[in-house]
């Protein structure tokens, strides 16, 4: 045993805020691991995940998730696909690649992404404030996903419910996306 | 006396009193009122001072083209100078005041300047001020912004809040007047999505101000009920309030929203919403403006647009007056006599230029046919009129109407040119609007409302069709056809008076005569010279009059006359708006770092790399100087062991098959044989040969590589990477993504850092010198079975290592560092020790590599590969790049150890004078080096690399600074790099 | 200014950094011969500055990271096709 211990944190320390409508709050508990689809391979490759999961790989900005929900593929790149899936561990690279046992490259990235879920009735009327992205909900349909920029960052959304959004930012710019959404429902709500 | 013109009826809510203020007068109002109507209602005519000869002047219009009703809201730095009146919805607690006068509004001082008006024609400022030379800056010009101009700025922060947003829709439809209601309900019906802006918190156009019935409804009742049919439908956006401002490239516009009624006295939410639309198609049905004649003295108070008096009297039941004129040269001037005396106001005289028998009967008026008004009297307030047939008639507001001009204005916003028509004598819009753009209604010239409405509906319905929705199956709004005849009629000879034609510069006859005397025959060349539809107004009234005089005073067609054309904004926008929420702290996003918050705990000082908040030092308690921290901590970790967050840097990720070969291309020197387990220094050069950004890169496994760069190129050299795969060598098998956010990664530096590490590392990953050499990279655990990266890398010179966990465990790591350092004493060091560590290493860094450096010049020229293609290769080799007297980096010390030495000083010869031809080079980065206890800078100097040893001077004219200095070798600090391997 | 993406469809033009002309592809591969230093010259720096449609790059950076060859009218600012560089390139014979 080591005499030190490292103790995680997640990039807004489980923040949750209630409004009038729309609900603000920190998701904790997905990891996050990229698949790159080498050309040669991606038929074997879609063929093992079909075969270990269930799941085909997505259309572009679409996703496919498993049935009982704990892992969604997203598609935001021709050559890639991003696991979402519910896993909190430190070695979510190895737990995804052994799930698929598919000939792909993995690459960790939960730590990357800070995310947030703006969910409620009025969370369109928020997101319009900060999102270049026709969020219409027969445009970007349940299980859409899309990279855009919101308010200078890089930034992922993804919608998980009817009227539920999850924005994904580069970590280190979590504080400012929260604070981005906390001004959108402030002027808005 | 309280709203003494107010008469009953009308679309206001007298349920709803509002009280507000005018030049600090308490005054009263309705709900639904603008501030113009609720002014008018209390009998205010004198609103305000003209902007060059200070006339007194009265409201003219009911629109966003006020050109004379602009005034000062609010008060302190709430304070809005320029906000048209005719367009201000009222609330309860408007403060307004008047412009643009010295003393009140009523004796204002610098009307002088009116009896002066003979000197003062166009041009008068190019002729008059032009000497003595120096008289401009310091006198002419203060004293004439002080004369001249519009309203004051408050000079105070804007305290309000603006923010932006992004819609999208199928169609927009500009204006929500007869044909764009029409277009609406169409479109709408189609399916598809459509956002109906208009720029009036009412949505109905004319409707509002007229009394035409639809499908057997009063107009206003009709707009009612189709905009609650519309917003009854969820494929439909409903924006009122709210000025569509701009077209922009490939159907984006640009809209303004003000703060909705129920919110418009709340500072908190903000004051407007700067909008994007991305539509499909546009149709533009932004209806008509009204425009005046200029006859002499044409601009008194209570000279109104004949528009605006039926929107006055319609629409806010407010009379403007007790005797009533009108002047028109069309048949819809005459509606206005039609209105006044359906609300049971005698008028007193219709006075029409044509000679035509009388449009209609106007009971117990004078008719005068083929007559025309040619001067006016009544200082502050209209008192009578004269007539081309002699007559004299005493009126208190006469209401002009020199024909209608389409707002073709989006039309022009990218280069269509309006083309003359001849039938409604204005302009119509261009066949070529901006792409998906077409336009219905008055503002294409359709001129009958009952035609106009078709026309809206039957584009509504077409438009979706195209888009592939289905086509409306409902049928057009009906309503009597009224014709609109005009003859155009411009100006009148008014002798000795001015008649004006743009009212907010004070434009009149004469100067338009006048350009076109001396020389100014285009009309773009007019408006620049008499700043003719320059001012806030954008010539809305006044553009196609001045087009009028110029053709009959050059005596040309209007066709051979031409036009201006519009450009963005249709009205005037706040700065603030563009800017949106992003001010202060939120001009930009902050990244903080795995370490912020422990720093903040430590009082660290923090500065800005980028969008990066980075700990600059961290002082101790007693430590008053930065030095004193920096020099502490510079010693601290070269005599045991500090730490310092590089989260910052770039970090990819690049696995593939093809990896090695790919870095090989994009690296100058060789990558083809990195060993599993190392990692190797690599210089990036740009394909011209200069240097681009450095870094390592370890070799994780046989196909999996993680590279760094700068924290400033980490974005850039991903995208450089990115396009080399892509664009240049599509089918190697690199896959590449960033990590930099993934990890937490922290410099251990110094003699102490092995036994440090070995602290936390767990205890089945070997790093002794002997397992894990200098340039070792590899994963290990660490506290436990946390997977790290090591990375056995120094930037300080030192005996150091870069251990990166994932950022979940960044914070911990850097109290587990500490705490586990204790016994070293170890310290945290900041961004500027790191820099004088670099320095005293002679590192080339950011200063260094500014983008007109080679390798060569770094002197890294061994490193070339000459064996291999790679980006900068080729040109690198150019001659002039390789030439022994380019500005070569090498090292400086001051020959007198006490000696301050300054970043930026220029290098010159020791008896040689400061100038440019002397220059032979410059200090790029300077630090106090607290090991070799004297200041040491890396610069750039011709041959630099052959004259260690030479003495030349450092010169900084600027802070006053001049000494000598020894070239030397930029590697100060252990050359050999003894510390780095033990 | 909207970019119509081949796999994304319509996208704001704020989502993409801009480069050049696609004559950055065409890299000489002829480094060893004497004619490389005049070909790089070229492929670096000189360019026809057409008016009307042109071929550029730009990179979709707040997006899926992708090379696009965008036609554009330098006269109407018209957009008139978008693809893949990747494709383009490969198109013109580069692999690896």
């Amino acid at each position: 045993m080591s005499d030190y211990e490292l103790i995680k944190e997640s990039p807004l320390g489980g923040a949750e805020h209630e409004f009038d409508g729309v609900t603000v709050a920190e998701v904790t508990d997905q990891s996050l691991v990229m698949v790159a689809l080498p050309k040669d391979r991606a038929e074997d490759i879609e063929s093992a995940i079909a075969e270990s999961c269930g799941l085909s790989i997505p259309a572009m900005g679409q996703s496919t998730r498993s049935t009982d929900a704990s892992l969604t593929l997203w598609r935001l790149q021709k050559n890639q696909v991003l696991a979402y899936f519910s896993y909190e561990g430190d070695d979510a690279e190895a737990n995804l690649a052994e799930r698929f046992n598919a000939p792909a490259y993995y690459t960790d990235q939960s730590d990357t992404w800070g995310m947030i879920r703006v969910s409620g009735e009025r969370s369109r009327d928020v997101l319009e404030r900060i999102c270049p992205i026709d969020l219409d909900p027969n445009v970007f349909t349940l299980g859409s996903v899309s990279r855009t920029v919101m308010e200078h960052i890089g930034t992922i959304i993804f919608r998980d419910g009817d009227d539920s959004y999850v924005l994904l930012t580069m970590r280190s710019f979590s504080r400012s996306m929260l604070h981005a959404i906390e001004v959108s429902v402030k002027n808005v709500l | 006396m309280s709203q003494i013109n107010r008469i009953d009826g009308g679309l206001i809510d007298r349920e709803k009193v509002l009280n507000f203020t005018f030049n600090g007068q308490i005054l009263k109002g309705y709900e639904g009122d603008t501030l113009a109507s609720a002014l008018l209602a209390n009998n205010k005519h004198l609103i305000g001072r003209s902007f060059k000869y200070h006339r007194p002047r009265g409201i003219v219009t009911a629109g966003s083209e006020e050109p004379n009703a602009i005034m000062e809201i609010g008060n302190g730095a709430y304070k809005e100078p320029n906000t048209r009146a005719t367009v201000t919805q009222l609330y309860n607690g408007l403060e307004a005041n008047s412009q643009n006068h010295r003393g009140p509004l009523s004796f204002d001082f610098m009307a002088i300047t009116d009896f002066l008006s003979p000197l003062l024609g166009a041009g008068f400022y190019y002729k008059t001020f032009m000497w003595p030379k120096a008289f401009w800056e310091k006198f002419y010009e203060p004293a004439i912004r002080k004369s001249a101009g519009l309203g004051t700025l408050s000079t105070e922060t804007d305290p309000d809040t603006y923010d932006k947003g992004f819609r999208h829709c199928d169609i927009l439809i500009i204006g929500a007047g007869a044909s764009g209601l029409s277009a609406a309900l169409s479109a709408a019906e189609s399916g598809a999505k459509i956002i109906l802006a208009d720029e009036d918190f009412l949505m109905g156009g004319r409707l509002n101000s007229e009394t035409n019935e639809i499908d057997g409804l009063a107009g206003s009742e009709w707009a009612k009920k189709t905009v609650a049919k519309l917003s009854a439908m969820e494929n439909v956006t409903l924006m009122s309030d709210t000025t569509v401002f701009g077209a922009y490239d490939h159907g984006i516009y640009g809209a303004i929203e003000n703060r909705a009624s129920e919110a418009r006295e709340d500072n908190d939410k903000p004051r407007q919403v700067n909008w994007r639309i991305y539509t499909k198609r546009t149709i533009l049905c932004a209806g008509a403006t009204e425009r005046l004649i200029a006859f002499g003295n044409n601009d008194r108070p209570g000279i109104m647009l004949a528009s605006a008096v039926r929107a006055y009297l319609n629409r806010f039941s407010v009379v403007p007056g007790q005797r009533i004129s009108v002047y028109t040269n069309n048949d819809d001037g005459w509606k206005t006599a039609k209105d006044l005396n359906a609300k049971g106001f005698r008028v007193v005289a219709v006075i029409d230029s044509r000679s035509i028998s009388p449009v209609m009967r106007v009971p117990g008026a004078e008719i005068c046919m083929g007559t025309d008004v040619i001067d006016t009297k009544g200082r502050r307030a209209l008192k009578s009129i004269q007539l081309s047939n002699g007559k004299t008639i005493e009126t208190d507001t006469l209401a002009v109407s020199g024909g209608w001009n389409p707002n073709l204005h989006f039309t022009c916003h990218h280069r269509g040119i309006p083309k003359w028509n001849e039938e409604i004598a204005s302009f119509v819009p261009d066949s070529a609007p901006p792409v998906g753009m077409s336009v219905a209604g008055r503002a294409k010239g359709t001129m009958v409302l009952a035609d106009a409405i078709i026309e809206g509906h039957n584009q509504g319905s077409s438009v979706a069709l195209e888009l592939g929705y289905k086509a409306s199956e409902s049928k057009p709004a009906t309503t009597s056809v009224v014709a609109y005849n005009i003859s155009a009629h411009w100006g009148v000879p008014s002798g000795k008076n001015r008649a004006w034609v743009d009212f907010q510069n004070d434009v009149t006859v004469k100067d338009i005569k006048l350009a076109n005397q001396e020389g100014f025959k285009s009309v773009e060349h007019v408006k620049r010279y008499t700043t003719l539809g320059m001012a806030t107004d954008q010539g809305k009234t006044a553009n196609v009059l001045a087009i009028g005089i110029m053709a009959e005073s050059m005596g040309q067609t209007m066709e051979d006359t031409g036009t201006t054309i519009f450009r963005p904004p249709y009205v005037p926008v706040a700065i603030g708006a563009f800017a949106g929420r992003r001010r202060g702290m939120e001009f930009y996003p902050t990244r903080y770092t795995p370490s912020h918050d422990w720093s903040a705990e430590q009082n660290a000082v923090f500065v800005e790399v980028g969008m990066w908040y980075r700990s600059q030092w961290f002082p101790l308690p007693g430590e008053t100087h930065w030095r004193q921290s920096v020099d502490r901590e510079v010693r601290q970790t070269r005599s045991s062991v500090g730490i310092c967050d590089v989260t910052t840097l770039g970090k990819i990720d690049i696995k593939g098959e093809d990896v090695s070969e790919f870095l090989n291309k994009v690296y100058a020197n060789a990558f083809a044989k990195v060993p599993v387990g190392k990692t190797r220094y690599g210089l990036m050069l740009r394909e011209d040969g200069i240097a681009m950004d450095d870094g390592t890169t370890a070799r994780l496994s046989e196909n999996h590589f993680v590279m760094t760069t700068t924290t400033a190129n980490a974005v850039s050299v991903y995208r450089h990477l990115q396009f080399c795969h892509q664009c240049l060598w599509p089918d190697l098998d690199v896959h590449m993504i960033s990590v930099t956010e993934q990890y937490a990664q922290y410099a251990v530096a110094g003699p102490n850092s092995r036994k440090l590490l070995e602290k936390i590392v767990d205890p089945e990953c070997d790093i002794s010198n002997e397992a894990f050499p200098y340039m070792a990279a590899g994963e290990i655990t660490v506290c436990g079975g946390v997977p790290a990266r090591l990375f056995r890398i120094s930037f300080s010179g030192e005996l150091a290592y870069e251990i990166a966990v994932p950022t979940r465990y960044g914070d911990s790591l850097m109290r587990v560092l500490m705490e586990a350092g204790e016994e070293f004493s170890v310290i945290p060091y900041g961004t500027e020790a790191l820099g004088v560590m670099r320095i005293e290493k002679g590192h080339a860094a950011g200063p260094e590599l500014n983008g007109q450096t080679s390798a060569y010049d770094l002197g890294m020229g061994g490193m070339i590969s000459g064996k291999k293609d790679f980006i900068g290769y080729t040109l690198g080799l150019r001659e002039e790049l390789q030439r022994d007297d380019r500005m070569q980096m090498v090292g400086f010390k001051p020959v007198n150890p006490n000696d301050l030495l300054l970043a930026g000083s220029h290098l010159l010869g020791l008896r040689d004078k400061a100038t440019t031809e002397n220059d032979q080079g410059w200090i790029s980065s300077c630090i106090y080096s607290p090991i070799l206890g004297h200041y040491i800078g890396i610069g750039f100097i011709k041959s630099g690399h052959s004259r260690k040893g030479e003495n030349v001077r450092a010169v900084d004219l600027v802070r006053g600074n001049d000494v000598e200095v020894e070239i030397c070798s930029p590697h100060f600090f252990d050359p050999e790099g003894e510390r780095l391997r033990v | 200014m909207i970019i119509d993406h081949p796999l994304l469809g319509p996208r704001d033009s704020e989502e993409f950094v801009y480069l050049g002309s696609t004559d950055l592809i065409d890299r000489p591969t002829n480094w060893e011969s004497s004619a490389a230093a005049e070909d790089f010259h070229q492929y670096q720096y000189i360019r026809e500055n057409i008016a009307g449609d042109i071929q550029e790059l730009w990179y979709h950076e707040q997006g899926d990271q992708s090379w696009l060859v965008v036609t554009r009218n330098t006269l109407t600012h018209e957009i008139s096709n978008v693809e893949l560089a990747e494709d383009f390139s490969r198109a013109k014979g580069r692999g690896k």
